[in-house]
């Protein structure tokens, strides 16, 4: 079932995107964590966390 | 989680520190353990935290933590029960704070003595005057045992009741329902309080805003110390509604609470409160959403996981937008199903590849509705993926849990977590997909 294009429809996809990062920079500094290094291990990063605390 | 670390080492008076938290999958052999690990959090009593999927028999609350050296089973207790919502009093006006109510009325049933929480995970200050149902209910809440976080609360106004009296009389002063609705009001006799409310909807005992007011009403009472008769009056019910394996006659029959004109069955409660989901298709689309987040530059601009709450995008200034599902609620409400906005369960973007993944999750068994479904996304896609990411190539995919398969035939399925936890690649799966399992399984090998 396909859902007509109303322009009520259009207003609530609208509300709901409008704020949604456009770029990686974006996403990152709205609060989202950086992704853990290619090649890290499970090791690593619990090294890493102890060694920061 | 930062708001239940930070209650959990004020409670218990540890020394915690909470960095950037994540939520990792942990692999053994290359295969999913069901299991995910917390780290970012830190604290000398705490070795490890982990987090399971679980479901719920009935009135279930979404979080249950267990403080203890072995993984929870049934006859543990948990330290916390908490009830998550992103949503405000702005936008569920009267009904969202008491269908929540009922959940914690009825895990007592369970665990008598549990902490019970209501956690706001919005974070942000009502700027509007709270209505007065939104008052009445929290205050019920606080006077449950319930405690509020993630939202600041006015102590003059947000305070448990003393008294039924006090009760009865601020309920009386409420706003009054609209002509045609059956109020909820309470009525005292020396012998029984009688309260109204019609709990009758949809050919059943299911009117759940009123199934929540009734049953912390209730249990308030109770816990004030009434201990004569309580009665629902004008609820609209008939003896072939009232089934025992119903939520509120499970609660009717905890806090002996009666039915006008009708006879309360012995209810019949589950014997376990809840159980590790093997079943769900979100244990599938939860895990790709970790995995890509965690080891990809991917990120998840939309995510509605079945059995979730409504989907919200969160901006950049930390406010929630909500993303209605129906064009018309009324009209769907009366049957009419194309009112349905046809929403992925998972939106993710691969800024690397500039790519949009549109994700319907299934379980495996329906995956040929899964695949029928990815035909519902042309109006998002069009009217709304395609203007603000207008450079961006749009892939849709479904992603499966379940069964034993070790391969997947249909070229529309992205990936397959099976039973066994066996990582299962399509044969044309995004590759921000391959990358995401390819990093995870080198991550833990």
């Amino acid at each position: 079932m396909k859902v007509k294009l109303t322009k009520q429809n259009l207003k609530i996809l609208e509300k709901g995107f409008k704020n949604v990062p456009k770029t990686y920079e974006e996403a990152l500094k709205s609060g989202k964590l950086e992704p853990i290094p290619k090649g890290t291990k499970y090791a690593d990063l619990i090294k890493q966390l102890n060694d920061e605390s | 989680m930062t708001t239940i670390f930070q209650k959990f080492a004020k409670d218990y008076g540890f020394a915690c520190f909470i960095d950037s938290l994540r939520i990792l999958p942990i692999l053994e052999n290359d295969k999913f353990t069901f299991t995910y690990e917390v780290t970012g959090f830190r604290c000398n009593k705490v070795d490890k935290v982990f987090i399971k999927t679980v479901s719920g028999n009935s009135s279930f609350t979404d979080f249950l933590v267990f403080y203890q050296e072995t993984e929870p089973t049934q006859a543990d207790t948990p330290i916390y029960a908490i009830e998550e919502t992103k949503t405000d009093d702005k936008e569920s006006r009267n009904t969202g704070v008491y269908q929540r109510c009922s959940k914690f009325v009825f895990i007592k049933n369970y665990y008598p003595n549990v902490r019970m929480i209501m956690l706001y995970n919005l974070q942000v200050e009502q700027k509007e005057k709270p209505t007065e149902t939104y008052i009445f209910g929290t205050r019920l809440l606080l006077t449950l045992g319930v405690e509020i976080l993630g939202k600041k609360l006015d102590e003059n106004i947000f305070k448990p009741f003393e008294s039924i009296d006090e009760i009865i009389d601020f309920k009386a002063n409420m706003r009054k329902a609209p002509a045609g609705n059956v109020p909820i009001l309470l009525a005292k006799s020396s012998n029984k309080i009688q309260i109204s409310g019609r709990l009758y909807k949809s050919g059943g005992l299911s009117h759940d805003p009123n199934i929540g007011a009734l049953s912390i009403i209730c249990a308030v009472l109770r816990k004030l110390g009434w201990t004569k008769k309580l009665e629902i009056t004008q609820h609209g019910l008939e003896q072939k509604h009232v089934g025992k394996t119903n939520k509120f006659i499970q609660i009717a029959n905890k806090l002996d609470i009666s039915l006008q004109g009708l006879e309360v069955p012995q209810a019949e409660l589950n014997v376990n409160y809840w159980e590790y989901d093997t079943e769900g298709e979100k244990l599938g689309t939860i895990f790709i959403h970790l995995v890509v987040e965690n080891f990809t530059q991917g990120y998840s601009i939309f995510e509605n996981h079945a059995g979730s709450e409504k989907g919200y995008f969160i901006t950049k200034e930390g406010d929630a937008i909500p993303l209605a599902k129906y064009k018309d609620r009324e009209k769907y409400k009366a049957g009419d199903k194309d009112q349905i906005i046809h929403i992925p369960d998972l939106i993710l973007i691969d800024f690397g590849r500039s790519e949009v993944i549109n994700i319907e999750g299934k379980k495996y068994k329906f995956r040929s509705q899964g695949i029928a479904e990815l035909a519902n996304y042309d109006f998002i896609e069009q009217n709304y993926i395609k203007k603000y990411y207008p450079k961006f190539k749009i892939l849709r995919t479904v992603v499966l849990y379940g069964s034993k398969e070790k391969e997947i035939i249909e070229i529309e399925i992205g990936f397959l977590l099976n039973e066994n936890g066996e990582l299962i690649l399509g044969i044309k799966a995004p590759k921000l997909f391959q990358e995401a399992i390819k990093n995870l399984i080198d991550f833990w090998a």
